[in-house]
């Protein structure tokens, strides 16, 4: 569904992703891992060309991704950000049902039928109406999860979902993902929750300066590490 | 006791400057609103990483801001009719004038005000596939005009006082009408406290008007 082909990309000199490919099913849960600048989450935004490679191509199933037909297969493809992002002048309904009804033509009342089933499958029907501020940052966070579902997207790319949450926070966020995976939507999902990746990610991928070291099932990963990098990080995270 | 006397005695002349308020305001309401519109235009072109267009507002703007705005404007009502032959009234070249000037200003604050927005709400809009326009018409704009609308004011209330030049090409504002009273009645101080007093109503009315505005603004979202 997803393919990557010797992706690469540099910010001013300094090289960030170094010929990286890839592949993921439809449907696939995979979890992204390493140290911090190692490319992970660079890797997830040239995905949908947030940011653009300087080389390599990316395709969305057999489309391969451009310039010019980018905001089109963005359609198809979510993005949960490390910060939220929600639209502040928009009330918790509105965040939801703005994209689904400029960008797909829903009419308003679809759009809301579906906005309050994904409300409630985050657990925030009473927050309908509360502007982004007046959330917790989970609740954000789950509130910019729904917003994404309610584009029906084929896959979606966390960014960190959890780490600019408070420790209290991160398990109600953690569970409104793991209710997605296994549900025919391709996650990828970059995190520092080892324990969380291990229990629900079919792959991961570990990176570190630019390139995926290894690439494995969760249990080969975990117990046996291929790399030195990858053995030494878990000796220090786990 | 004899100048209220005077200006009491005179209370038609004093009512026909205070008309004036309401063409000086069509003048500073009418530039905004173009300028405003001219000033989004402007400040896509420069933020736009088109390199035509970037240049071509910067010059725009760079002229705009060196030269007065009383040469701008007799420019418009005597040059340029002079060489095309079209004859324009003294309205038309104020609107036309103060339109274009302020769109050079409004463009630059409006610029710093999209500038001014998390790079989180350009991606969050790309992501969601939002068109250009829908993600400045819709998730840009309207956040940046909560934050400048205090600098917005101050450029409206500068054109409501800067509209008096208006005067020196005959247009019958407030400042003109005190003149003609004052030539009339052999006396300045009357008529020309009479249209500062409106010019000063006219600013307090507008700043608070803003402030209201400001006010809902944020409590819509807090």
């Amino acid at each position: 569904m997803i393919e990557l082909k010797k992706i690469s990309k540099s910010f001013s000199g300094k090289c960030i992703l170094k010929d990286i490919s890839l592949t993921a099913k439809q449907g696939e849960t995979i979890a992204v891992i390493g140290p911090s600048g190692s490319g992970k989450s660079t890797l997830l935004r040239c995905i949908n060309f947030m940011e653009v490679p300087d080389a390599g191509t990316v395709s969305i199933g057999g489309t391969i991704l451009n310039l010019t037909n980018a905001s089109e297969l963005r359609k198809k493809i979510g993005m949960v950000f490390q910060h939220f992002h929600l639209f502040p002048h928009f009330n918790v309904l509105n965040n939801i049902t703005y994209a689904p009804t400029q960008v797909l033509g829903l009419n308003k009342d679809e759009a809301e039928k579906r906005a309050y089933q994904l409300l409630d499958q985050v657990g925030l029907t009473e927050k309908a109406n509360s502007y982004p501020n007046a959330l917790s940052g989970g609740q954000k966070q789950r509130v910019a999860i729904a917003r994404t579902l309610a584009m029906n997207p084929e896959a979606i790319l966390f960014d960190e979902p959890t780490s600019a949450l408070d420790p209290e926070m991160v398990k109600e966020v953690l569970a409104v993902i793991r209710n997605l995976a296994h549900t025919g939507i391709t996650l990828l999902i970059v995190t520092h929750e080892m324990n969380f990746a291990k229990e629900l990610a079919d792959r991961i991928l570990f990176m570190d300066a630019g390139n995926i070291i290894e690439d494995a099932t969760p249990d080969k990963f975990f117990t046996e590490p291929q790399s030195k990098r990858a053995q030494r990080f878990l000796e220090k995270v786990l | 006791m004899t100048m209220m006397h005077n200006l009491f005695e005179s209370n038609s002349s004093a009512w026909y400057i205070i008309q004036g308020a309401w063409v000086t305001l069509q003048y500073a309401g009418a530039s905004t609103l173009l300028g405003f519109i001219l000033g989004i235009i402007l400040s896509l072109f420069k933020l736009s990483h088109l390199r035509p267009l970037e240049y071509l507002a910067r010059a725009y703007t760079s002229i705009f801001r060196g030269t007065p705005l009383l040469l701008q404007l007799s420019f418009i009502y005597f040059a340029i009719p002079a060489l095309i032959g079209y004859e324009i009234t003294a309205f038309e070249a104020g609107i036309a004038a103060f339109s274009l000037n302020s769109g050079a200003y409004i463009s630059e604050i409006i610029r710093a005000g999209i500038q001014a927005i998390d790079k989180g709400q350009f991606e969050a809009a790309q992501s969601l596939g939002l068109s250009y326009l829908q993600m400045m018409r819709d998730i840009i704009l309207p956040q940046s005009l909560k934050n400048i609308l205090p600098a917005l004011v101050n450029e409206m209330v500068n054109l409501l006082k800067e509209s008096a030049i208006i005067s020196t090409i005959g247009g019958a504002d407030l400042m003109r009408r005190a003149q003609l009273v004052a030539a009339d009645e052999y006396t300045y101080f009357g008529p020309l406290i009479i249209a500062g007093i409106c010019y000063y109503t006219l600013v307090l009315i507008l700043s608070s008007c803003a402030k209201l505005v400001e006010n809902k603004l944020n409590t819509a979202t807090a």
